[in-house]
């Protein structure tokens, strides 16, 4: 039996409907009235970079606009989670940076609420700022939050800071073997968790019971050694999910709830770091350095490399940074800060344009605007949906930034090496 | 004379109030001392259950937060439960641990079983992550006992890295005062116990820097002088699984074809890299799509259970005394010290290594470096280096 809700394992969009309809007809505001919209995982509400959320901010530096600036525990390239007055984060420190961290904060505030600490079971090599055993972002339901850490250790954690199940993947499947660090995010689908443990060593996928934290199937990855990019979930144009996993030279998709091959799709760099997105009915993939950015039409069966592969684009493709997808303009930044924008449909050029800096942070976008954040800590913000290249910003933080932002409550959430910080900034 | 009689009945009329006072007492402690004790021993059982696949988890739950409410002079028998290998038992008993230190320490004047902690943190057969944890626990108490306890610790398990750090800043002290000697005395120090390669890098640059010249290739037991022969072809990724005449038998004063026409030889090589890192394209030229063999005879005074620690880029496959030890099919991986480990045994006397390093296709970004090396030493469980000597004669450097 349960020691997480089943209630909590529907699928979010159906539990928001329900949690919307029952919280009116006791009388009391949704959370997501009151809070704006959660920013629950890795990239965001549909996983894909983008809030639906407006009056976003334009401007922004270190003296103004700066709503609050929590300290954090340890180090950390994992991105926050938000869920309507909670901030979710991980965190690592120690010579080997085996100590773990999962800590809550207040959104409104950044007062901490709650902070879990924990072992980790095998730490990694990582990049000496770019990664570090908490470089993964959590995932949560709102009751729930689900973190992975570098180390190869799994937990999961209800609101209010108490472990409800943990797995040492290192020590059931040997440890993760990383010269980078693992970097790869969790996703979640229905009452499933998916782990795309891909490294050095013997690589694999997992989907685990989000309720007990027991496999539902684990499919080996043999010769996948280069990735750090996450799952991905796409819909065919019958509605059928499927899980797609972006990896050294190859794209896979699989069944969600078996794990079973659906097709496949090479021509990926043989290092893969960037997590695809999806919309308009299709899959958008990279990897870099000069590699090919690619449109691929889910629904295929075996290899569809010829098939379904709608668009190839050599133009910019990042080597780090996931790409966004903002209607009908696909963005990508390279870490020299070439930003190219391409027609999402058809795959070709619309501008490109250097910014200064190098880039590691994935650019995240709304309210017609995507925000591109060097590593430096500066922040561009560039206006969408136009022909050609509309700054409408530039703002420092006047710290690094090397983890993707987030977007709540009509905020910005960036992390710096040592904080949480939230930006109101001037609309 | 003393009636010891008369004394004896009136102590003995006191003693038995006393006696069945105290019993009165401890007769309503001890059911409650024992079924507390029944209480924490349970939950420490059921915590000790949770396996892979989060097995035990919802019972473990349950046992911590039982544990957490648990008294202060709990935590010594927590500690005991946290020297487990069992990682995910640990994190369990840790969160109790956390929450009851926690409660403790807030309350005004805590009360914690200080000596038995301490005799714990002093106990270096202990888990580290365990004694780790009682340090930064009695550290919020005492937050000078960490640097009395280092001076100690240069041989801990847990804590060498520590002494060694504390040991090297005081010798950076000595130095910064102009104390040469002093400092220098330190800084060997340091340098005798460090088992990780940065700290021993370090303690070589300090030594240095006080007019004394170390050797971390001797300190760490790399292996440096090698017969290097290469590259033979092999396309793609093959040369694995391809077998070369140097897998048949090492002679040293064969000539291989190699594909081209032209012949490959053995070549005397020795490395000068701080780290006995062997880099095969300068040694023997670049290559893409090929194999390239080491060779090397150490000398053992005596039988000896070692560690063999190596890696390569591509990746690599060794055989001591004619018998593959290990073999590992990954490709793009990159030097990383220490990144195999494998027990094995050097014989009295003569040990033939042999180590093949294959080499992968190109990168497809030419800014990417296509390198192809390896690194092997042989060392006890600590890092530190077994005792051989290396039998081969001297080689000009790369």
């Amino acid at each position: 039996m349960s020691h997480v809700d089943r209630q909590h394992l529907v699928p979010a969009n159906l539990r928001l409907s329900l949690l919307t309809i029952l919280l009116i007809a006791v009388g009391r505001q949704p959370m997501t009235s009151v809070w704006g919209e959660n920013w629950p995982e890795w990239r965001g509400p549909q996983r894909n970079a983008v809030s639906s959320e407006t009056n976003l901010p334009v401007r922004w530096s270190a003296d103004e606009g700066l709503l609050w600036k929590a300290i954090l525990p340890g180090s950390g390239i994992s991105s926050p989670v938000i869920w309507g007055d909670q901030i979710f984060l991980t965190a690592a420190e120690g010579a080997n940076q085996h100590e773990l961290y999962v800590v809550c904060l207040e959104s409104s505030n950044g007062r901490e609420r709650w902070r879990l600490r924990l072992w980790g079971t095998s730490p990694t090599l990582h990049h000496p700022t770019k990664s570090d055993m908490a470089t993964p972002t959590p995932i949560t339901d709102g009751h729930y939050v689900y973190v992975l850490f570098g180390t190869g250790d799994v937990f999961c954690v209800d609101a209010e800071g108490g472990l409800v199940w943990q797995r040492s993947l290192a020590s059931e499947y040997g440890p993760f073997e990383n010269r980078f660090g693992h970097t790869s995010s969790p996703a979640i689908q229905g009452d499933l968790l998916y782990l795309q443990c891909d490294h050095y060593g013997d690589s694999y996928v997992l989907a685990i019971d989000r309720q007990t934290g027991e496999n539902r199937w684990k499919v080996d990855r043999p010769g996948v050694w280069h990735s750090w990019s996450s799952p991905q979930f796409v819909a065919d144009d019958r509605g059928h999910r499927e899980l797609v996993l972006c990896a050294a030279g190859r794209i896979d998709a699989l069944e969600p709830l078996t794990g079973k091959p659906l097709w496949r799709v090479g021509g990926l760099q043989r290092e893969c770091i960037p997590t695809p997105v999806v919309g308009n009915g299709m899959l958008f993939a990279v990897s870099g350095p000069k590699g090919a950015a690619m449109a691929i039409r889910p629904g295929g069966r075996g290899d569809v490399s010829e098939t379904h592969v709608l668009w190839r684009s050599l133009r910019g493709s990042p080597y780090v940074p996931s790409p966004v997808l903002l209607g009908d303009e696909y963005y990508l930044v390279d870490d020299q800060g070439i930003v190219t924008c391409l027609d999402a449909h058809s795959g070709k050029l619309i501008w490109q344009n250097r910014l200064r800096g190098v880039f590691t942070a994935s650019p995240i976008a709304g309210d017609g605007k995507v925000y591109f954040t060097s590593d430096d800590g500066e922040t561009i913000v560039v206006k969408g949906g136009e022909k050609t290249y509309v700054e409408m910003a530039r703002n420092a933080l006047g710290e690094p930034v090397y983890a993707s932002g987030a977007i709540s409550q009509g905020r910005l959430f960036y992390r710096t090496p040592r904080a949480l910080v939230c930006l109101g900034g001037v609309r | 004379m003393v009636n010891l009689t008369e004394k004896r009945t009136c102590g003995d009329g006191l003693l038995k109030f006393t006696r069945v006072f105290c019993r009165l007492l401890l007769g309503l402690y001890f059911p409650y001392v024992s079924a507390a004790d029944q209480t924490i021993d349970e939950a420490i059982r059921v915590i000790e259950q949770v396996g892979p696949g989060a097995t035990g988890s919802e019972s473990a739950r349950r046992a911590c937060d039982q544990l957490a409410h648990a008294e202060a002079q709990t935590l010594p028998r927590l500690l005991i439960a946290l020297d487990t290998p069992n990682i995910v038992a640990a994190n369990w008993f840790r969160i109790a641990f956390d929450q009851i230190a926690d409660r403790e320490l807030a309350k005004p004047n805590p009360q914690l079983p200080q000596a038995e902690l301490e005799q714990y943190l002093r106990d270096s057969t202990r888990h580290g992550r365990a004694r780790r944890l009682t340090l930064t626990l009695l550290q919020r108490v005492d937050p000078t006992l960490r640097n009395r306890l280092l001076p100690d610790w240069l041989d801990d398990p847990e804590f060498r890295r520590d002494a060694v750090n504390y040991v090297l800043s005081q010798g950076d002290r000595e130095k910064e005062e102009r104390r040469t000697d002093p400092a220098r005395r330190h800084y060997e120090n340091g340098f005798r116990h460090a088992r990780e390669s940065d700290q021993v890098l370090q303690a070589v640059d300090r030594l240095k820097s006080v007019g004394q010249d170390m050797d971390a290739v001797a300190h760490m037991g790399f292996v440096n002088r090698w017969w290097l022969v290469g590259p033979f072809p092999a396309p793609e990724t093959t040369g694995f699984h391809a077998k070369f005449p140097p897998e048949k038998s090492v002679d040293l004063a064969a000539e291989y074809d190699a594909g081209d026409r032209s012949k490959l030889r053995w070549k005397l090589h020795q490395s000068t890299n701080a780290l006995g890192e062997v880099n095969l394209i300068q040694a023997i030229g670049p290559a893409s799509e090929a194999v390239g063999y080491a060779f090397a005879e150490i000398d053992s005074a005596h039988e000896q259970s070692v560690q063999l620690r190596c890696s390569a880029d591509d990746n690599i496959s060794v055989w001591l005394n004619e018998r593959q030890v290990l073999a590992r099919e990954q490709w793009l991986n990159g030097t990383r010290l220490d990144r195999f480990v494998t027990p094995v045994t050097l014989q009295q006397g003569l040990n033939r290594i042999l180590v093949k390093i294959c080499q992968g296709p190109p990168h497809t970004n030419p800014e990417a470096p296509n390198s192809w090396k390896f690194q092997l030493r042989f060392c006890d469980e600590t890092g530190g280096a077994a005792p051989f000597r290396n039998g081969l004669p001297l080689a000009k450097t790369e």
